[in-house]
């Protein structure tokens, strides 16, 4: 009984101590959905970890860093999988997709918050949200048929044929559907989240120090980037949380990304992402022994990745709020 | 020229960049919502309205590729059974977190709601998979609803919570000064002047289980062409006929794809909207 006491002062504070039997009921009816929500969390990672045992014994560690791709029907032991290409995807795409969305969110952020007349705000922060709450396959839709042509044609072959000597344009532009359309497609899916967030920190900047600005004589433009960089932090943290999301999205990537084990720099080149790998593999993956196995190893780095990014991510946001003064 | 005019030359210039770019952002969101209704009500208008929502795909007649009941009824069921099972969770955690505001509890659980809603969907699909398709043997429209559950768990956590603190300290204290238990001060009482709140959550919620695709791929499977008979039978859902359709050859298939993309682009766009237009801050 006394640990039981000593538990709930520590994870509900001291009050806790003072509690009558109608709290405690209470305490005893509410505290259990949390426990629910607590343990879901903590079994996702188990399960996922289970899953993919088998191929972590069938090849060890390769499964992560080998290019190999070799699914063979009825011979067990000659099944390879290699998840490099993948990965290497779905970092690339997701980078890719912080440089866009991230030009895009703060411009978008400063242009809403410093230049626009205050009836419009409302209108545009409407048509940000709706942006954000589109499903992610219209944005997959939409990308195919309109936004991998698009970048064929006008961004591409143009740029291939000059800058050919880099790594970034070497392969030659046969289909819009490359590792390239897809961290573009992710960065304009992630703005609209990256921009609510930097405009909540940006029109947090107490107005006196704006004025201080004014006051030594900068211009509109100094006060921006004097602005922007008072609030790097929440600027980080919107970016880290968009690398998370950028990471993770399966269908409007899978739709876009060429779906080809390729381990390459080429922008336009078709490549692979983890949870497209996933998306696409998984329905011929009861043909044979360690594929699925495989794929939940491939989930297992999914939520590796995304736990420290978004670990990352949430405690940066923390520590900025708790400086100015916001509390949760 | 003097340091003055090229500070004021810069000024400018710049500031006409970030104006540009600012308003760049936006022009995926317009093309986005002009093509799909362009395409989508030109297919939907050559199949019929009452023929596109009710029929069966008919892909192999691209002028008339009949329609994607199925899949709409597929999705309604889903989001009302998703619903049902993440309510009284989300409820009761929000009513947690609110009751025990500052405390480790509270803190940490508000962590993972927010760890949940970052997390790769994907991922989801994977552990309904594991835990529910696998032991039943079957794709089922139950396993899909409980991924959408947990899809939309943490938003309505997210805007119910907010909406349960900020019900002012004095009301609660009249409640118990009537006599009244804890838990029916906050079932009887705070749960109904939050209703705004939780509404604005539970529609927010909804307008993303209604969007999701990747936890349904490995969970509902894709019956397209017929009525499932009960919630233990496949199923399908409209974002997964787009995402299977658009990847088929065939104008028929393409045709299927945009009609559907502009159904659900109306149900997820409305929802939002009236949930805007309920609260004006919503955690999206």
């Amino acid at each position: 009984m006394v640990l039981v006491k000593r538990l709930l002062v520590v994870l509900l504070g001291s009050y806790a101590r003072r509690f009558n039997r109608d709290d405690k009921r209470f305490l005893v009816v509410v505290g259990a959905f949390p426990m629910i929500l607590l343990s879901l969390l903590v079994s996702m990672p188990v399960i996922i970890v289970v899953k993919s045992t088998p191929i972590f014994e069938h090849e060890g560690i390769a499964v992560f860093i080998s290019s190999v791709w070799r699914a063979v029907e009825g011979s067990a032991e000659e099944e390879f999988y290699g998840l490099l290409p993948a990965i290497w995807g779905s970092i690339y795409t997701a980078t890719i997709a912080v440089v866009v969305g991230g030009i895009l969110s703060i411009c978008f952020a400063v242009f809403v918050e410093d230049m626009v007349p205050h009836r419009f705000r409302d209108i545009l922060s409407t048509l940000m949200d709706v942006m954000a709450a589109l499903p992610t396959i219209v944005y997959g839709l939409w990308a195919a048929a309109f936004l991998a042509p698009l970048l064929l044609d006008y961004i591409y072959k143009p740029l291939h044929q000059l800058l050919a000597w880099t790594p970034f344009f070497s392969f030659p532009p046969k289909t819009g559907y490359t590792l390239g359309t897809a961290g573009v497609l992710l960065g304009i899916m992630i703005t609209p989240y990256a921009a609510a967030m930097i405009r909540e920190a940006y029109s947090s900047i107490p107005l006196s120090y704006v004025e201080a600005i004014y006051s030594l004589g900068a211009t509109k433009l100094e006060a921006i980037r004097l602005k922007l960089g008072m609030i790097k932090p929440a600027i980080l943290a919107a970016l880290v949380l968009g690398f998370g999301r950028a990471v993770g999205e399966t269908v409007a990537v899978a739709l876009v990304v060429g779906n080809s084990l390729t381990l390459t720099l080429s922008l336009t080149s078709p490549g692979i992402t983890v949870a497209s790998l996933i998306a696409n593999m998984f329905a011929s993956a009861p043909y044979y022994k360690y594929m699925e196995s495989a794929l939940f190893a491939g989930g297992l780095a999914l939520f590796m990745i995304g736990l420290a990014v978004n670990s990352i991510g949430l405690l940066v946001i923390k520590k900025w709020e708790e400086r100015i003064g916001l509390h949760m | 020229m003097d340091v003055y005019t090229r500070r004021k030359i810069k000024d400018v210039v710049g500031r006409l960049l970030i104006a540009l770019i600012g308003l760049f952002a936006l022009t995926p969101l317009f093309h986005i919502l002009i093509s799909i209704t362009y395409n989508g009500v030109r297919v939907i208008a050559a199949t019929g309205v009452i023929e596109f929502l009710t029929g069966i795909p008919n892909p192999a007649n691209p002028s008339n590729p009949g329609g994607i009941g199925p899949a709409i009824l597929g999705s309604l069921v889903l989001a009302a059974m998703a619903t049902l099972i993440a309510i009284p969770i989300a409820l009761n955690t929000a009513i947690f977190v609110s009751e025990f505001r500052g405390s480790p509890a509270s803190r940490f659980t508000i962590l993972l709601s927010l760890l949940l809603v970052e997390f790769p969907t994907i991922l989801v699909g994977l552990f309904v998979y594991a835990v529910v398709v696998e032991p039943m043997r079957r794709f089922s429209l139950l396993a899909g609803s409980i991924a959408l559950a947990l899809v939309m768990l943490p938003y309505v956590v997210a805007q119910a919570s907010e909406a349960l603190r900020q019900i002012p300290r004095d009301l609660r204290e009249a409640a118990y000064s009537l006599g009244l238990s804890r838990l029916k001060t906050v079932y009887r009482l705070m749960l109904g002047m939050a209703r705004r709140g939780i509404l604005v959550g539970i529609l927010i919620g909804l307008a993303k289980a209604l969007g999701e695709t990747a936890p349904l791929l490995f969970t509902v499977y894709g019956a397209f062409n017929t009525y499932p008979q009960s919630i233990l039978d496949p199923g399908a859902a409209i974002p997964l006929l787009i995402y299977v359709y658009a990847q088929q050859p065939g104008e028929g298939y393409q045709a299927l794809a945009w009609g559907a993309a502009f159904i659900l682009l109306v149900m997820v766009t409305s929802i939002v909207l009236v949930a805007k237009k309920l609260v004006p801050r919503v955690h999206l």
